[in-house]
């Protein structure tokens, strides 16, 4: 509870020195309810960020995260929603931003910390045993460059994951000091890319991917290589088309032999209409092909369709209403959904909406939005979950989002 | 014509690709254009497989990911496939 009222404190203070400075601020406090318990629970993101001049800009951003445990769930990794609303973690990033007109440069620090006393212990064959997370910092490096027809892009990632090495006895997670271990993993991403823009719509690209896992031994290194061709083409100003495939070859000891040769497949086309209506479809594709057994494999397709239907200007907001649905057989995600957002009176709007998937759960929302003025608001929200393999659960929202 | 025949190749491709095999272990992959990079997939995730990539965006570590599920059930934007 220090460590959370320092902080806050802590928060509280930048926001209060930063004058000047663009602020964005979310904060929601919710109450997590399932069949025999009620959890308090609060999200705070803020995000400050200034221009040092024309070309260079300084972002600090911050999300603390905390939900009082629910021992409705038990401390078992079976539980998927375990861990959205059983635990605290707070995630931090300052990045420092450098652009022209023909470079970009981004260098940031961020870490994710875990408060290993509220957050639930989990299993990392990979690593070792059991495990629980700390911390995670991470060190990135982009740099981009565009030299007439060229571009060459470059996204360097130093990673490092802190952690608790536990034993299990007897099915009971023992956490006393003399069996607990601290350890580190460090984690190196490398990738890098040059296109060529042959004409205004075509462009073709060739892609390196490298991982280098610094740890003993090795074992997750990977290297990927590819290229591809990409078409995006804007018709009019009511339509365009956007078509890329990508091919890559996956070289790591870790991957399935299967999926050696890969090719992802992307189309989209959107549309709008003068009568308010616009939306897109898009279908993603993934296949690979192996060697030894001379067959292509699928590995998932994605169909996306949506339509949104803007009817009435009021105020400061758009009332719209949105139909869509994702078919993705292969990883349980077909979904269909639908959201309605209506002015009410007085600058307050409220969006109901239905999100039904075929294998995981229907989830119903309602939320009802005061806005003082365009970049700020004050919001409640209601959110219904049936988890068709655990159990149905509720969330109730009170928040605010403020940019100024 | 030149609609329909483009229109033409994409429904043989589509056909094409559906009717394959699935592969044994399938990976899991972000759709970037769902993702709101919220990070509860990487809290969630046992293999410690996810992290932020270049555009902001989450990306999976396919050489740590065992394709146990758990991201894609807490994926508030249903953004894993």
């Amino acid at each position: 509870m220090k460590k959370l009222l320092i902080i806050l404190s802590l928060l509280l203070m930048v926001n209060l020195i930063s004058a000047g400075i663009t602020n964005w601020s979310d904060l929601a406090f919710q109450n997590f309810s399932s069949k025999n318990n009620s959890n308090f629970g609060f999200n705070w993101k803020h995000e400050i960020e200034t221009d040092l001049n024309s070309n260079l800009t300084l972002n600090f951003k911050n999300e603390l995260f905390y939900s009082q445990k629910n021992d409705e769930f038990p401390a078992d990794y079976s539980h998927n929603n375990e861990m959205k609303n059983s635990y605290f973690t707070n995630y931090s990033t300052l990045k420092m931003l450098y652009s022209t007109d023909l470079q970009y440069l981004k260098l940031q620090y961020s870490n994710r910390w875990f408060n290993a006393d509220d957050t639930r212990f989990l299993i990392n064959p990979g690593i070792g045993d059991h495990i629980r997370k700390n911390m995670i910092h991470n060190f990135d490096l982009q740099y981009k460059a565009n030299m007439n027809k060229f571009s060459f892009s470059y996204f360097g990632k130093y990673r490092n994951l802190n952690y608790e090495q536990l034993d299990l006895e007897n099915e009971i997670l023992r956490t006393d000091s003399q069996d607990d271990q601290i350890q580190n993993e460090y984690d190196l991403y490398n990738s890098a890319d040059i296109s060529y823009s042959v004409n205004q719509n075509l462009k073709l690209f060739t892609e390196l991917y490298y991982k280098n896992d610094l740890n003993a031994a090795g074992l997750y290194d990977q290297i990927n290589l590819g290229g591809g061709v990409e078409y995006d083409n804007i018709i009019n100003l009511f339509s365009s088309i956007n078509a890329r495939v990508r091919y890559y070859n996956n070289i790591s000891d870790k991957i399935n032999n299967e999926q050696d040769h890969n090719v992802v497949t992307q189309l989209r086309y959107t549309r709008r209409f003068l009568s308010g209506i616009s939306g897109f479809v898009s279908y993603v594709n993934r296949s690979c092909y192996d060697n030894e057994t001379a067959q292509v494999y699928r590995v998932s397709n994605m169909l996306k369709v949506q339509a949104k239907y803007s009817y009435a200007m009021e105020h400061l907001n758009m009332s719209y209403l949105l139909l869509g649905f994702k078919f993705n057989p292969e990883n349980d995600g077909t979904l269909g959904f639908i959201e309605h957002n209506q002015y009410i009176f007085k600058d307050i709007y409220s969006t109901a909406s239905i999100k039904y998937s075929l294998d995981l759960f229907t989830s119903y929302s309602l939320k009802c939005e005061y806005f003082i003025n365009s970049l700020q608001s004050f919001w409640v929200k209601n959110e219904y979950t049936h988890f068709y393999d655990i159990q149905k659960q509720n969330l109730i929202f009170f928040g605010s989002s403020l940019i100024f | 014509m030149k609609k329909f025949g483009l229109v033409s190749v994409l429904i043989i491709l589509l056909i094409l690709f559906i009717s394959c095999d699935e592969v044994n272990d399938p990976e899991y992959h972000i759709d970037k254009s769902a993702c709101s990079s919220c990070g509860a997939c990487i809290g969630i995730c046992p293999q410690d497989a996810i992290e932020i990539g270049e555009d902001g965006k989450a990306v999976i570590d396919q050489t740590k990911c065992n394709r146990c599920g758990k991201c894609i059930a807490v994926c508030p934007e249903n953004a894993i496939y």
